[in-house]
């Protein structure tokens, strides 16, 4: 049975970023035409594999927030007679470092943009400007968590306030971590320039960015919004 | 990442034809397990990241004082312990499934079905943890919901038990050691299928929480489900990854000493249960117990003496690997695709992705060319990209053992020296030019043929026999 003889031939990626280009530097490896998810296609293009791993690991790493979640959910109010949210939060930092992790996903959106048409300088400008907001971002967290020892309101004071810095805190690791991931690969981009698998790389990045937002959106909501009226 | 690699890979790479109802059903637990391991293991990295922050900075988590809940500790761990139980128990179904069908001549009876109950297991697997500590006291109304949801669990494993029956009945069965290791699971596993259910009964549980019954059970599944499993799965594709069957007498020998073993050790201890003995005593002074203890200890004897015939095993078929030579790579008249390939697969594993278009694609594809007499026509080779070996992986599992060992010992440099050095393979490791090589078409080409002349060869000598 050749598999000329049948529907699947091998031919260029469906799923490729870019406008018609040449498929081989566009897009990500070999994929079968029919490649429609559902099975009957043959193996999908590595395009599509990298993202689609790359999202099951988003997902478990939601899952992972999810257990600090419901840890800071059933220690909210056990303060043991120190001080609450209300009297902690600094609202106007909150709502700035908000503003700043909305605008870094934004321009994280627009060196998407940039990539897809292969413009170098406007990828490194945006990916350069996403990691400063994302930078003035942590900058804020870890002023507001100073501040907060400083009052004599650190972690080992109470169950409440040991779930609020291993929650926010652990966001502040994912940003931080994706800051080194945006060092290396404005490195890559700078030094290999758009291969198929720098490609994909950046696609999991942003991925990982806009990820980071969602996270940010729970825990305003969770630890901030729901905390205030604690 | 394991979790995620399987996933992804059943998803996402399956050959032409391969929608999900033609996989085969341990492809199927697999996807199951492996779906688990992706949302059940994050909740145990969050845990002991928890637990961490007690022990290293004074959080206060899981402590008496500050308002910490000791109680979530117990929760967070059981919400992955007992989805880690399915992982660890579905790919064994999955194995039995495969051996089942294979040595009862018979496609699985009801696949569907088993495929539902694989499913129907994955998800209620997360609504049962509590379970584990009925005790805890969180009252009547989620003790009775997580009675409940651990009782309904048994109704899909009692499909998966009935569709495996019903598989044989009628089957030409060939009682070779995995199909031994197998029909021993059934009978073993319905006892501790059914003392779990006892113990899913919250009154029952009260009594029996941490009892030596509680212990039986659980070896009982587990040694009876998983180790069975893997015993008869090693016996039923090693001569797929090593070339050579395992030898048949000796591995015998092997599972009936097991199976003997195992209910001389367990049996007593349900008893002992029932009289009211707990787990983990260091000293007891209670006679009623001991003559149920001792059989319990003649029991282990002959599980050792198993586990020595398992040895024997491999030591004798290694030295007899001549005689035990698979040269077919088909060597249990199998009926999935895996036996399509030669014994051992080539890196490729197929020269040519396979057109699937059935159920049981390699079964129809063999029973045609014993109907014919001839192979399908050769087909057109290509070169084929596989990807480098790398080492990454271990230098970096290096590194972050090193830094587990410093926290635990608190040497704080080699903390940092460990995180940063993972980081620096990881970054080295990204930095690669060529990920891939390609094997050439005569290459390609070289191994399959070798593979068709040893069909070709085997399709002459059972001219005459119907399979």
């Amino acid at each position: 049975m050749s598999a000329t003889d049948t529907p699947f031939e091998r031919s260029s990626d469906p799923y490729r970023i870019g406008h018609g280009r040449d498929w081989v530097s566009a897009g990500g490896g070999r994929g079968y035409v029919y490649a429609t998810g559902h099975g009957e296609g043959g193996p999908a293009s590595k395009r599509v594999i990298v993202g689609y791993g790359f999202w099951i690991f988003l997902l478990s790493d939601i899952v992972m927030f999810s257990a600090f979640f419901a840890a800071h959910a059933v220690l909210q109010t056990a303060t043991a007679g120190g001080p609450s949210g209300h009297e902690l939060f600094n609202l106007w930092s909150i709502v700035a470092q908000t503003a700043f992790l909305l605008i870094s996903s934004f321009t994280c959106g627009l060196s998407a943009v940039a990539t897809e048409a292969r413009n170098h300088l406007w990828t490194q400008v945006a990916l350069l400007v996403t990691g400063l907001f994302g930078l003035a971002f942590l900058v804020l967290e870890g002023r507001d968590f100073a501040n907060m020892v400083m009052q004599g309101a650190g972690p080992d004071r109470s169950a409440f306030l040991s779930s609020l810095f291993a929650v926010v805190g652990l966001h502040g690791l994912h940003v931080s971590a994706g800051l080194l991931w945006l060092g290396t690969m404005m490195a890559q981009v700078f030094v290999k320039g758009f291969r198929p698998d720098i490609l994909r790389r950046l696609v999991c990045f942003n991925l990982f960015w806009h990820a980071l937002d969602i996270i940010w959106v729970a825990l305003f909501t969770v630890v901030y919004l729901i905390g205030l009226g604690r | 990442m394991t979790g995620i690699n399987f996933v992804t890979t059943i998803l996402k790479i399956r050959a032409p034809g391969m929608s999900y109802l033609r996989m085969t059903i341990f492809c199927w637990t697999a996807l199951a397990a492996n779906l688990l391991i992706v949302a059940a293991f994050p909740v145990l990295t969050a845990t002991l990241g928890m637990l961490a922050l007690d022990r290293y900075l004074g959080f206060h988590f899981f402590t008496n004082d500050a308002g910490g809940n000791m109680m979530m500790f117990i929760n967070l761990i059981w919400a992955w312990g007992h989805p880690e139980v399915y992982i660890l128990v579905l790919p064994a179904f999955g194995i039995f499934s495969e051996v089942i069908s294979t040595f009862s001549g018979k496609p699985l009876f009801n696949y569907r079905s088993m495929v539902a109950a694989t499913l129907f297991i994955c998800l209620v697997s997360y609504l049962v943890w509590l379970h584990h500590f009925f005790t805890m006291g969180a009252g009547p109304a989620v003790n009775t919901f997580f009675g409940i949801s651990t009782s309904i669990i048994a109704v899909g494993t009692g499909v998966k038990i009935y569709n495996w029956l019903f598989t044989m009945y009628g089957g030409r069965v060939r009682f070779t050691t995995p199909m031994l290791w197998s029909m021993g699971f059934l009978v073993t596993f319905v006892i501790g299928g059914m003392t779990g259910v006892l113990l899913a009964v919250p009154p029952a549980d009260f009594l029996l929480h941490n009892s030596l019954f509680l212990v039986a059970h659980f070896h009982n599944v587990i040694i009876g489900g998983v180790l069975f499993a893997a015993f008869a799965g090693i016996t039923y594709w090693f001569p797929k990854a090593f070339g050579f069957k395992l030898d048949e007498s000796w591995g015998k020998a092997a599972f009936w000493l097991s199976l003997l073993g195992f209910y001389v050790v367990f049996m007593p201890l349900y008893v002992a249960g029932l009289l009211g003995m707990t787990r983990r005593l260091q000293h007891y002074d209670v006679g009623a117990w001991r003559p149920w203890v001792l059989i319990a200890g003649l029991g282990i004897i002959i599980m050792i003496a198993a586990m020595a015939c398992q040895v024997a095993q491999v030591v004798v078929s290694i030295r007899r690997r001549e005689q035990l030579r698979d040269d077919t790579g088909d060597p249990w008249d199998g009926r999935s695709l895996e036996w399509a390939t030669a014994s051992p697969p080539p890196p490729f594993n197929f020269a040519v992705l396979p057109n699937v278009q059935g159920e049981e694609p390699y079964w129809h594809i063999k029973q045609r060319a014993i109907e014919t007499q001839q192979m399908s026509a050769e087909p057109r080779y290509e070169p084929i990209e596989m990807p480098r070996n790398s080492p990454t992986g271990f230098i970096t599992a290096f590194f972050c053992t090193m830094t587990g060992f410093a926290l635990i010992w608190h040497i704080w440099w080699m903390v940092v020296l460990g995180v940063v050095a993972a980081y620096a393979v990881f970054v080295w490791f990204a930095w690669r030019d060529v990920t891939e090589y390609v094997i050439p078409t005569d290459e390609v080409a070289r191994l399959d043929r070798a593979r068709r002349q040893a069909r070709a060869r085997w399709l002459a000598q059972h001219a005459r026999q119907p399979a």
